[in-house]
């Protein structure tokens, strides 16, 4: 069954969005915005905390009030300044089920690092890409998506959070999904396809490539705000959608 | 008030199922001494992790004969994903160590890959069926159902998703993070496995 998650970024422990990572706004607090996500039953609720310091379990702490926690029972998966096994082993036993891992950071060493006490389905590498000339590069760096996958092992049990960082406009979600399957296709790993989706069209047509095993929204749920319960129960979509997202619950 | 102990090998999701717990008014204690998890009403070993590190901190511990008396008394356990997988024989994510042992059943990697999302549960033989969809995180799985009482599948090549062997119950998904069907889940199960904890 195909997922449909939230993305939520939070910066000096409010919720913003953003373009691109710039031009932060606020949105509300952590504690509202979370739980009327589960309200809404999204499938997954990725947080990425913008403004982390050394220390991550304090930062997931300072996010994440002790109400908020022990209401939750919708699957967190939290990023920030996770860098080592212990910051990632410390997030999960505070009641994140999975880290996000950041893939300006990523190296073979560090996923077995990570993955050795947890498991590699514990980690969601949050992989921002850029198209420039045809080529993927990750974020803003010179690094490509190639260089990036080198280090990912065949076997590795984790997913990729891919997000299209252009959303310039010029092409397609579902295109550029396309061009990024073409890196992809030795993995396992699920892929969650993220950057800029705003349309019930997009939605669709992303959740029929077999590739993509969920779409994240951000920005999208701050200016639709029923955006999700409209999607999770149909409300406006076509049936192929209802019977791509396997409308169960 | 009734008591949970959810032992802590180092690398589960305490906070999660503890917080779960305490919706279902137990008082719950992460703890992996002896006596805690004899005399505990319900004992969790929880989800997320890796086979061969989980079983070598239970063993260092000293909790894996506390968990193997405490089963051999009829006292209820839970395991939850790889708490679940450290239940069986052995695994194929760590060849070479030994499970618990409590159920007579292998775990081995899922051929068609990681499933981390939700899933449905089909009907099969348990009395009680855990219908709907729920959130699932893992890339090895159980497949023997013979040496349960009860069992329900998932996935596209049917692993178990729900078992239980007399007091002991073990889920591939994670209840604490199903939200409304994994609370149903539990509440069933204490309506039909585990009285004594109501």
């Amino acid at each position: 069954m195909k997922k449909l998650a939230a993305t939520v970024l939070v910066k000096d422990g409010i919720v913003v969005n953003s373009l691109s990572f710039r031009n932060y706004r606020p949105i509300g607090s952590v504690d509202q915005i979370i739980t009327r996500l589960q309200e809404w039953e999204v499938d997954e609720i990725t947080v990425l905390n913008l403004s982390h310091s050394s220390n991550p379990l304090r930062d997931f702490n300072q996010t994440f009030s002790e109400s908020l926690l022990s209401g939750i029972n919708t699957p967190i998966a939290y990023g920030g300044g996770i860098t080592s096994k212990s910051d990632a082993e410390s997030i999960i036993a505070a009641g994140s089920e999975r880290v996000v891992l950041s893939a300006f950071h990523w190296t073979a060493e560090k996923s077995r690092e990570i993955s050795v006490n947890l498991g590699d389905q514990a980690v969601l590498i949050h992989v921002p890409l850029v198209q420039r000339g045809g080529v993927f590069l990750v974020g803003n760096t010179p690094s490509t998506f190639q260089d990036f996958l080198a280090h990912i092992p065949g076997d590795w049990g984790g997913e990729l959070f891919i997000k299209d960082q252009n959303m310039d406009g010029n092409t397609s979600r579902v295109e550029f999904f396309k061009r990024v399957s073409t890196f992809t296709n030795n993995l396992t790993s699920p892929i969650l396809a993220g950057g800029g989706i705003s349309s019930l069209k997009e939605v669709e047509a992303l959740l029929q490539l077999p590739f993509i095993k969920g779409v994240a929204i951000g920005n999208w749920l701050n200016r639709e705000e029923l955006i999700i319960p409209r999607i999770k129960h149909g409300i406006g979509t076509s049936i192929r959608l209802r019977d791509l997202m396997g409308f169960v619950k | 008030m009734k008591t949970a102990v959810v032992v802590d090998y180092g690398a589960g999701n305490v906070g999660s199922i503890s917080n779960f717990l305490r919706n279902f008014d137990f008082k719950v204690k992460i703890s992996s001494a002896a006596k805690c998890i004899m005399d505990a009403d319900l004992v969790v070993l929880p989800g997320v992790g890796s086979f061969g590190p989980a079983k070598l901190s239970l063993d260092f511990i000293q909790a894996c004969q506390s968990i193997l008396n405490r089963a051999s008394a009829g006292k209820p356990i839970l395991g939850i994903c790889l708490g679940f997988q450290l239940m069986t024989m052995s695994s194929q994510e760590s060849e070479g160590t030994s499970g618990l042992g409590l159920f007579h059943a292998t775990t081995r990697r899922l051929m068609d890959g990681p499933v981390i999302g939700w899933a449905e549960t089909f009907p099969s033989n348990a009395s009680i069926t855990p219908n709907g969809s729920y959130y699932f995180n893992h890339s090895f799985g159980v497949f023997e159902t013979s040496d349960f009482d009860v069992y329900t599948l998932s996935g596209s090549e049917p692993y178990i998703a729900y078992a239980r062997k007399n007091k002991m119950v073990g889920t591939q998904f994670h209840p604490e993070k199903s939200q409304q069907a994994g609370i149903d889940f539990f509440v069933t199960l204490l309506n039909d496995c585990w009285q004594e904890l109501k």
